[in-house]
């Protein structure tokens, strides 16, 4: 143990006495990893906005999306028959699939509300939902009461606001019992919803929901669209499912028929289509970090073969002193490994900066351009990412410190005297 | 027998020089006894460092034998020789080979680097050292500041640190003036009073007249021995 601490020591001492070329390398090194670094956490950031979102939109459900573009009047009318329910109850007869529930998700409208300072970006989501679907949905409360079936059926006019509304665009305090005009109607706050999703994806928690049935009394001009969902038993096949489904809305049900459509949002594929993003940033992530170590690692190979050819002499006062080619193997690689480590350590710290600066500016400078056209994305540090990053280090330092290392070692002692 | 510290039996070196083949040494037979002070004398080519070099363990001969403390170390592996040279010599070259980087302290004690057992108070030891050689107060100093005959007084504090049973010096005075080269040959008798065998390769007449026994070389053999 000793023996390698000695070892260690001289490694040190060689490289600060020439610690110009060596700060170089290292420097070189540094940006191979703090490229890697950077991207990994790139790649990392939109995987987690990502799943965060399709967390957000699909759940474990398929997700039935009926829109009309040209008659939201007529849409609204046209919720789902009992013989489109008896349908999708029966797909699974047939198909060894069972949807043994359909809901209705409610309806999200595009409107305005009475606060000031609000941009076309800042306006929350209005949705009407039925109380039933919020209680299946496991929807909870950090403050009020919910949404029921009295305040639906009365078409009372109660209202739950998301937290990002609440905190970041209306900055009421104290909202229950408030209130709150949307468009011509008032309503009052009974209720604040509790964060459903991630902090990374807050335009999530940027809704205002009220009751079903007042939609569609007050608001059915501004429809844009009615989702139900269909929840499936764990053995359905989820895609044999959505294609039956989509058949039945688009061939049979609304045959030559422009003014609707439906559309099945399918998590499984939402998932497929993640994997397949992830795939290709890290073949991105691969190629361009290999050539970034690649680079590094001729760097480590140029100064280190620069380093024994000007230290041939010393090799050899070391050869006649005693040091056996291990010896001088183990040294050399240590020089290597320890230009490496600097470089490597230079490299995460530096992209440690620039990822929380980054971060810090998309949140307190730049927040709307980060909320609207980001969608909450943020760099994402990854420590096991960091272990990966840091054992590649040391591996890509041994491979390349090995040639000069074992040219030092089998230098023949009386030769490497005669350099000077 | 029991103070003969080495022996060259038949000792030959063959190098190969483009596509002829060249003799260095060409059966030396040769011994040294303990305590000993043998210079070595000869012209450029004589095979003196040839000789030298396969003493001091950093070269292997053709054929031939060379026992060393009652050692075959022809038969050595490159390992074992690295420990031979560790152990057994201590080396003093004509170019000093100091390491520049380093300080005195830290020249002395590179053999240690490559030795299993280290003195009890190494700085201590260190300390007596430089204090024979009268280079005690240079211990901290970088090599660059020191004058050429304190650098060769910290290449034999090198060469002794291990407790060497052979010091092995080339052209020691070779880059030095001559008052300088007095006091270091002064330091290589004291050396040999107090015990330690010493070989000395020198072309002057003058430095081998120190040594208690001059060896004359002259085309890879040895021409005349005078006591």
């Amino acid at each position: 143990m000793g023996n390698i601490f000695k070892k260690i020591k001289t490694a040190i001492i060689s490289i600060l006495a020439n610690r110009f070329r060596s700060f170089l390398t290292a420097f070189g090194v540094s940006i191979g990893i703090g490229t890697i670094f950077i991207m990994l956490s790139i790649s990392s950031g939109i995987h987690k906005t990502i799943q965060n979102t399709t967390n957000a939109i699909a759940s474990t459900n398929l997700t039935l999306e009926l829109f009309s573009t040209q008659n939201p009047q007529k849409y609204i009318q046209h919720l789902l028959e009992n013989k489109d329910f008896y349908f999708i109850d029966n797909i699974g007869k047939s198909i060894n699939f069972i949807p043994h529930k359909v809901l209705l998700d409610g309806v999200n409208i595009k409107s305005k509300i009475n606060i000031d300072n609000l941009n076309s970006n800042s306006i929350p989501q209005i949705n009407g939902c039925d109380p039933t679907f919020l209680k299946l949905q496991q929807f909870n409360l950090i403050q009020g009461e919910m949404i029921n079936d009295f305040h639906n059926r009365q078409k009372i006019p109660v209202a739950i606001v998301g937290t990002y509304f609440l905190n970041n665009i209306w900055g009421e305090t104290n909202p229950i019992g408030k209130i709150i005009q949307i468009e011509n109607r008032q309503f009052t706050i009974i209720g604040v919803a509790e964060n459903k999703y991630s902090t990374s994806l807050p335009m999530i928690n940027n809704f205002i929901i009220i009751p079903e049935t007042i939609v569609e009394e007050d608001y059915s001009s501004m429809f844009f669209g009615r989702n139900y969902s269909i929840s499936l038993t764990n053995n359905a096949k989820s895609e044999i499912a959505a294609a039956e489904i989509l058949n039945y809305f688009n061939i049979l049900k609304y045959t030559n028929n422009l003014e609707f459509s439906a559309m099945v949002i399918n998590p499984k594929e939402i998932q497929k289509m993640i994997a397949i993003v992830d795939l290709a940033l890290l073949a991105i992530i691969l190629i361009t970090g290999g050539i970034a170590l690649f680079v590094s690692g001729v760097g480590i190979v140029n100064t280190m073969l620069a380093n024994v050819a000007d230290r041939t002499n010393e090799i050899g006062i070391r050869k006649a002193l005693g040091a056996t080619e291990k010896d001088l193997l183990i040294q050399f690689l240590l020089e290597s490994l320890a230009i490496t480590a600097l470089g490597c350590l230079m490299g995460v710290l530096f992209s440690m900066i620039f990822i929380n600066l980054t971060n810090f500016l998309l949140i307190t400078v730049f927040t709307d351009f980060w909320i609207n056209n980001l969608a909450g994305f943020l760099l994402n540090i990854d420590f096991q990412v960091l272990l990966l990053i840091i054992f590649i280090t040391a591996l890509t330092s041994l491979i390349c410190g090995i040639y000069p290392a074992l040219k030092a070692a089998k230098m023949d002692p009386i030769e490497a005297l005669r350099y000077v | 027998m029991a103070d003969i510290l080495l022996k060259l039996k038949n000792l030959k070196k063959k190098f190969r020089i483009g596509t002829e083949d060249f003799w260095a040494l060409s059966g030396v037979n040769f011994a040294v006894k303990k305590g000993e002070f043998v210079a070595i004398m000869g012209p450029s080519g004589s095979g003196k460092t040839t000789m030298m070099n396969i003493i001091g363990g950093m070269d292997q001969a053709t054929s031939g034998e060379y026992i060393f403390n009652n050692k075959a170390i022809h038969d050595l592996s490159k390992t074992q020789m690295a420990a031979f040279r560790n152990q057994q010599i201590g080396f003093i070259f004509q170019s000093f080979n100091l390491l520049k980087r380093y300080n005195v302290f830290q020249n002395v004690i590179l053999p240690l680097e490559y030795s299993k057992s280290q003195p009890h108070d190494l700085r201590k030891h260190v300390l007596e050292l430089l204090e024979k050689l009268e280079i005690a107060s240079k211990v901290e100093q970088q090599i660059s500041q020191l004058s050429g005959g304190q650098i060769q007084r910290v290449a034999i504090a090198r060469a002794l640190i291990n407790n060497p049973s052979l010091l092995l010096a080339d052209e020691p005075t070779g880059n030095l003036d001559s008052s300088t080269s007095e006091k270091i040959l002064k330091i290589f008798k004291a050396l040999h009073q107090q015990g330690n065998t010493i070989i000395l390769v020198t072309h002057d007449a003058h430095v081998a007249s120190y040594a208690e026994r001059i060896i004359q070389m002259q085309d890879g053999k040895i021409i005349l021995v005078s006591e």
